[in-house]
C-alpha cells in the first residue's frame, strides 16, 4: 500500500473503509481541532463540559459522517471538523439548557454548606492540553493577546484561511487584516519570549 | 504613515512603510501556506531580503505555531487536488506533466485552435507577486522547454538554452556565476530557433 500523505488522499482511503487512515487524519487535526473547540466552547460551557469530550464526540459524527465530506481546497477538512464540533457544542448548549429547567438547584460546598456538593474545577486544564505542553502555552499566549489579533491568527493559522478569506469574514480591507496579522504574529512572539 | 514605533496592543496605529512591507511579506507567506504550498523559510527571506532580520524572526515565529499545531504539510504532501492534472489550462487541452520544482510545474499541452502542442507552465501562487518570478521562471524555463508559459495567462516566449536536460529545473550555475538561464548540468546555452517541443 502506499504510503499515506496528502489529507485529501487521507480523507479518500478512509471513504473507501481504510482505518489506517482515519487514525493518522485525526491525529493530524487533533491539536487544531481542540484549539478550534476551545474557542467555540466560551468560558462558559467549558466550565459544563471538557475540551476532550467534544472532540471526541467530533471525531465519531466525522467518521460517521465522513461520506458527505468533499474535499474542495487545502483546509477544507479542518473546517468541516469545525463545523461538526459548532453542531455538537450547540447540542450540549440546548441539552444543558433542558437540564437546568428540569434540575434542582444543588449549593456547592462551602464553609457555610459543609454537606454541599464539591464545585468543578474549572481551572483543570483538558487532558489534551495536559498532554500537550507547548498546546497548552499557545493557548495561554493566545489569550493573553487582545481580541482582534487572537481571531486574525486563529483564523490564518488553525483555520488556515488566507488574508483575502479572512478579510472577507471581517469585514475589513485585506491591507489592514495583512497589518493586523503582522502586528499579531509580532505581539504572540513578545509573550512568547517574556515567560523565557 | 508615522515614524514612530507601532504600539502592540493597538490594532489599528498607522504603520511605518517598512511595516507595512513586512506586513505584505508575511501575508503572502501565509496565503502560500494556506493554500496548501510548502515555503522554505530561507529562501523566501533571501527573495525578501531587504525585510530581514526581522521577517526571519516573524517567519519563524509562524513555522513554530506550525509546529505546535503539528498541519504544516511538508513539500510532497501537498499533493492531493494541487497534484491532479487539470483538464484545461488558459484555453489548452493538458495532455501531461513535463516536471514540477520549487517555483512551479510545466505541463504538455495541445493547443487545438493552432492543433499544435505547448508546454504550459504554472507558477506557485506564492512567487506570483515576487518580481524575479519572471526572469527565473519564465526566462530559465522558457530556455529549458520553449514553448507557451502563462501566470495564468499564456504567452509566447523566443526559444534559447539547453535541451540537453530536458525538464530540469533551475540549479546554481556550475561555474560559480549566476544562475540565471545555466543549465544545472553545466551545458552551455545557445540559441536555437524555436520550436522544438511546441510543434505537434
Amino acid at each position: 500500500m502506499e504510503p499515506v500523505t496528502s489529507s485529501h488522499g487521507m480523507v479518500n482511503r478512509v471513504q473507501q473503509g481504510d482505518h489506517e487512515a482515519f487514525s493518522r487524519l485525526f491525529e493530524k487535526y487533533r491539536a487544531p481541532l481542540a484549539v478550534t473547540i476551545y474557542y467555540q466552547m466560551g468560558a462558559n460551557t467549558r466550565r459544563a463540559a471538557d475540551v476532550d469530550d467534544i472532540l471526541q464526540e467530533t471525531l465519531l459524527r466525522a467518521f460517521r459522517d465522513i461520506g458527505q465530506f468533499q474535499y474542495r481546497s487545502p483546509g477544507s477538512f479542518l473546517r468541516w471538523l469545525a463545523r461538526i464540533a459548532g453542531h455538537v457544542i450547540a447540542d450540549l448548549g440546548r441539552s444543558q439548557n433542558r437540564h437546568k429547567r428540569a434540575g434542582e438547584h444543588v449549593r456547592f460546598r462551602s464553609d457555610t454548606n459543609p454537606g454541599g456538593a464539591e464545585p468543578v474545577e474549572s481551572a483543570t486544564p483538558s487532558r489534551i492540553f495536559a498532554e500537550n505542553e507547548s498546546l497548552a502555552v499557545f493557548i495561554e499566549k493566545l489569550n493573553l493577546l487582545p481580541e482582534e489579533y487572537r481571531r486574525v491568527i486563529l483564523l490564518a493559522k488553525v483555520e488556515e484561511l488566507t488574508t483575502g478569506e479572512i478579510a472577507q469574514q471581517l469585514g475589513k480591507s485585506n491591507e489592514a487584516i495583512t497589518l493586523l496579522l503582522h502586528r499579531a504574529i509580532k505581539r504572540f512572539r513578545s509573550l512568547v519570549q517574556e515567560k523565557k | 504613515m508615522t515614524a514612530s514605533a507601532p504600539d502592540p496592543e493597538n490594532p489599528n496605529q498607522p504603520s511605518t512603510s517598512r511595516e507595512s512591507a513586512l506586513a505584505e511579506a508575511v501575508s503572502i507567506f501565509v496565503n502560500c501556506q494556506a493554500r496548501g504550498e510548502a515555503v522554505d523559510v530561507e529562501r523566501f527571506c533571501r527573495e525578501h531580503a531587504d525585510l530581514l532580520p526581522e521577517l526571519r524572526v516573524e517567519l519563524q515565529t509562524i513555522e513554530s505555531i506550525d509546529s505546535i499545531l503539528g498541519v504544516r504539510p511538508a513539500l510532497q504532501e501537498t499533493t492531493g487536488v494541487e497534484e491532479a492534472l487539470p483538464e484545461r489550462l488558459s484555453g489548452h487541452r493538458v495532455l501531461g506533466e513535463i516536471g514540477s520544482g520549487g517555483m512551479g510545474r510545466v505541463l504538455l499541452a495541445e493547443d487545438e485552435r493552432l492543433d499544435r502542442k505547448v508546454a504550459a507552465g504554472r507558477v506557485r501562487f506564492c512567487l506570483w507577486q515576487h518580481p524575479q518570478t519572471d526572469e527565473e521562471f519564465f526566462g530559465y524555463r522558457a530556455a529549458i522547454f520553449g514553448g507557451w508559459y502563462h501566470t495564468p495567462a499564456a504567452r509566447p516566449l523566443p526559444f534559447a538554452g539547453c535541451l540537453a536536460c530536458g525538464p530540469a529545473f533551475r540549479g546554481p550555475a556550475p561555474d560559480g556565476g549566476s544562475s540565471k538561464l545555466s543549465c544545472p548540468n553545466g551545458h552551455r546555452r545557445k540559441a536555437v530557433p524555436p520550436p522544438a517541443i511546441t510543434t505537434k
